[in-house]
């Protein structure tokens, strides 16, 4: 993934360029304006900063329009349930690193302004920031009308809210070595991605996302190699291409487990003895595995909830423990020596007793926030194949640099 | 403020003149039955299992139970595999530990179960126990090959079965005349409950006898269960039951009178005996090696503490045994509504007593093993304790 620019949409209330000393210092690099403002425009290009019209973004960046991230309230105030039983999380990495994937010569910028009568708290432009930056993208930083206003007319704590924004996305365009790092998985999912697949394929990334399953983005016509996964996902509507087939077949003769819809057609091996799952039907074939639907699945959701108990949760790369609402990105480095697992806490405040175990061969780990570049007080416990933390209270967002790895 | 104060005074009138009636005279009716008491200081296999199974022979040798039958285990994963009391592993405070259901498990393959089937309704999921185990840390092989012949099934929904068991509740009732149950509960000769030992926030105590209230499917029970047919799969707790805001799916048997008190405090200990009369337990297993005080989860708004009593209670009748557990945790197992661990809610071992599942009066049970004073761990007088001072603040959990 390239590395990213920080942009920002230049906020209705900062109504001249004098505004722009607020820029001083932080990683906002690029501005992207609703209206025309030629005066700032043309200031902030004489600053060294990237300007552009919201309809016209710049070469080599595709802005995708995102959610809010965070949990769903209901009314009433209770959380909506999602495919695990936890809070519904609306994330936008799925779709940055489905974005990235499909066109890896572009920079992902993510539009999700802050929602009409958004509650804000301490942490809410954290979490947006990070949502989209720990997955390679980077949000838009979109002021409300309120904050934009109350930093325009120097408001302390506006100005204080201000800060922590600038703190967070220079956290992450400090780290550009990051952009080098590939997404850990356990799985592949398969598609193009477009089309009649468009919705089911799109709707499992974001679903496996949230039940906590690390997965890896496979183009049909490109799908690399799938050394050290356990399962292969193919569950378009087409029948998969000959050399397709072919690659999704030697991964199960090598070990792997196949889950994919009656759609394949014929299926090599022979039935197992035991069950798999009762959606599903199972052969056997060299050391793997095929999990076939027993009929077209038209539920995304159930669909990757039979995924998840397919794979089993033996194989989580990440678990957490009282984090409430949480994702991860795992991310290795080009040498394997290294790792970083991003964690996002969306909830309101950060956890005060969360624990977390990571599966690797790493040894050590480095627990950082936004603005704290080592957590005291996290207790690491090393286990095998894995390492458990115990974190302190934390914020919405610590990255866990992981190392001592053998590679 | 009055209209409170006359309710709680008829709760606690009408429980207690539902006793006075028959109570004393069910007391010395209700059966007994000898209870052993076991003291592990940890987990080990190398310590625990012969612990238990200097236990179960002197219960009288679990040949005599299990031999040749079809066993099922109700074990106790209460709450959300993510959700821990502090940094601990949940079997060290709130779940019923796998070191203990391995050991129960092997210990009835030895003494010749032809099946053991290792039984629980994880909350808000259809997903299988194995899976739920694995979110929690918990390997679920270390059970499954502690005989030959052990398995699982997630009893929140149906299952493996083709349609629910209609168990009825013999005595009629308390709050319902039978339940429509996973086919687990019925498919089996023996039934084993498994508990940790622990206070609960709505019943006071969470033994033997509560641990069944988990045999409900949420399916049908539970807060998203329809109105008609029982849904597909579980979606959230037991609602439905706590607060008496609606009757279960109408496929199931009703509520006996709708008109009852709708306090979780008067109906969940009443419907948890109507449990335990509906499906009879064969064999009650209180695990109290590692557990906590305050609540039966981290989720409970108390100054909850991990402890280490390093007891096991056992017994062939879930009264007697529950009475011995609560004497060891220093509680008084004749105690009522109004006194420690029920301030706030009937007692489950009275109500048990009334309708003839045991007796919860020590004079009338054998204790084996561990004298009680030996034993006792002082969950009272740390309740005592913590409800002097002003609950803790919580934080963000799962």
């Amino acid at each position: 993934m390239l590395p990213n620019r920080t942009p920002m949409r230049w906020p209705g209330a900062w109504k001249d360029a004098s505004a722009l000393s607020l820029l001083k210092g932080t990683a906002i690099d690029h501005l992207v304006f609703d209206t025309a403002l030629e005066n700032v425009q043309s200031a902030a290009r004489q600053a060294g900063l990237g300007a552009s019209a919201a309809k016209a973004p710049p070469e080599n960046v595709m802005v995708i329009a995102g959610e809010w991230p965070g949990f769903r309230i209901e009314r009433g105030g209770g959380a909506q349930g999602g495919p695990t039983g936890v809070p519904w999380i609306n994330s936008n990495g799925w779709d940055v690193r489905l974005s990235a994937t499909l066109n890896p010569d572009f920079q992902v910028w993510v539009a999700a302004p802050p929602p009409k009568g958004f509650w804000r708290f301490r942490g809410s432009y954290l979490t947006a920031i990070a949502d989209s930056a720990s997955h390679g993208g980077r949000w838009l930083i979109t002021l409300d009308d309120a904050l934009a206003q109350g930093i325009a007319d120097g408001n302390r704590d506006s100005l204080a809210l201000w800060n922590e924004i600038t703190v967070s996305a220079g956290f992450f365009a400090a780290h550009k070595d990051w952009a080098a790092y590939k997404p850990a998985g356990i799985a592949a999912v398969v598609s193009d991605f477009s089309g009649e697949n468009e919705f089911f394929s799109r709707e499992l990334l974001n679903l496996l996302a949230r039940a906590g399953l690390h997965y890896k983005i496979a183009l049909k016509d490109e799908p690399g190699s799938f050394a050290g996964l356990r399962a292969a996902i193919y569950a378009d509507v087409q029948a998969p291409s000959a050399e397709l087939r072919r690659h999704l077949q030697s991964f199960v003769q090598a070990g792997g487990m196949l889950i994919t819809v009656p759609r394949w057609g014929e299926a090599p091996g022979a039935v197992s003895k035991s069950e798999l799952h009762p959606r599903y039907t199972a052969r056997d074939f060299g050391k793997g595995r095929i999990a076939m639907a027993k009929e077209a699945p038209s539920d995304p959701f159930e669909m990757a909830g039979d995924i998840v108990e397919l794979i089993s949760h033996r194989y989580d790369l990440v678990r957490f423990w009282n984090g409430g609402a949480t994702g991860a990105l795992y991310s290795t480095a080009p040498d394997g020596k290294s790792a970083v697992v991003h964690l996002l806490f969306y909830a309101n405040r950060g956890p005060d007793a969360a624990s977390v175990r990571i599966v690797g061969p790493y040894r050590r780990a480095q627990v950082a926030t936004v603005d704290v570049a080592r957590v005291d007080h996290v207790e690491v416990q090393l286990q095998k194949d894995a390492i458990e933390l115990h974190l302190p209270q934390v914020p919405q967002y610590v990255a866990v640099e992981l190392s001592g790895g053998l590679s | 403020m009055n209209c409170c104060r006359t309710r709680r005074e008829w709760l606690k009138q009408a429980a207690g003149a539902a006793f006075a009636a028959g109570s004393m005279l069910r007391a010395a009716e209700g059966p007994t039955a000898p209870v052993a008491i076991g003291r592990s200081k940890t987990y080990q296999p190398s310590e625990l299992l012969p612990v238990m199974q200097k236990m179960f022979d002197q219960l009288g040798g679990l040949d005599r139970i299990v031999k040749g039958k079809t066993v099922a285990v109700k074990i106790n994963l209460t709450g959300a595999p993510t959700y821990r009391l502090g940094y601990l592993p949940l079997e060290d405070t709130h779940y019923t530990h796998p070191a203990v259901i391995a050991a129960a498990a092997h210990l009835m393959s030895k003494a010749g179960a032809r099946r053991i089937r290792i039984l629980e309704s994880p909350w808000s999921t259809a997903q299988p126990v194995e899976e739920y185990l694995l979110q929690a840390n918990i390997e679920p092989r270390d059970i499954l090959s502690a005989g030959p012949n052990v398995e699982f099934e997630n009893t929140n929904y149906l299952g493996r079965g083709k349609k629910y068991s209609r168990m009825a509740v013999p005595s009629g009732g308390y709050v319902f005349p039978a339940f429509d149950l996973n086919h687990s509960y019925e498919d089996c000769d023996v039934f084993v409950s498994i508990a940790k030992m622990k206070e609960h926030a709505t019943a006071g105590i969470t033994l033997s006898m509560k641990n069944c209230f988990g045999l409900t499917p949420c399916t049908i029970y539970g807060t998203g269960a329809p109105l008609d047919e029982p849904s597909l799969v579980p979606k959230g707790g037991r609602g439905l039951i706590h607060a008496g805001n609606r009757q279960p799916a109408k496929s199931a048997p009703p509520e006996k009178d709708p008109s009852s008190p709708r306090q979780d405090t008067w109906r969940v200990p009443r419907t948890v005996v109507d449990l335990c009369a509906a499906r009879p337990i064969h064999l009650a297993i209180v695990e109290g090696i590692k557990t906590m005080t305050g609540g039966e989860g981290p989720w409970v708004p108390v100054d909850s503490k991990a402890v280490a009593p390093g007891v096991i209670v056992a017994g062939t009748n879930p009264v007697t045994t529950d009475a011995v557990a609560m004497s060891v945790m220093g509680f008084d197992p004749m105690a009522v509504r109004g006194t420690p661990p029920f301030e706030r809610c009937d007692s489950i071992l009275q109500l048990a007593e009334a309708v003839g599942l045991g007796t919860r009066d020590l004079k009338r049970i054998e204790v084996i093993g561990t004298p009680i004073a030996e034993a006792r761990f002082d969950f009272a007088g740390m309740r005592q304790r913590r409800r002097g001072s002003p609950p803790p603040a919580m934080g963000i959990r799962g």
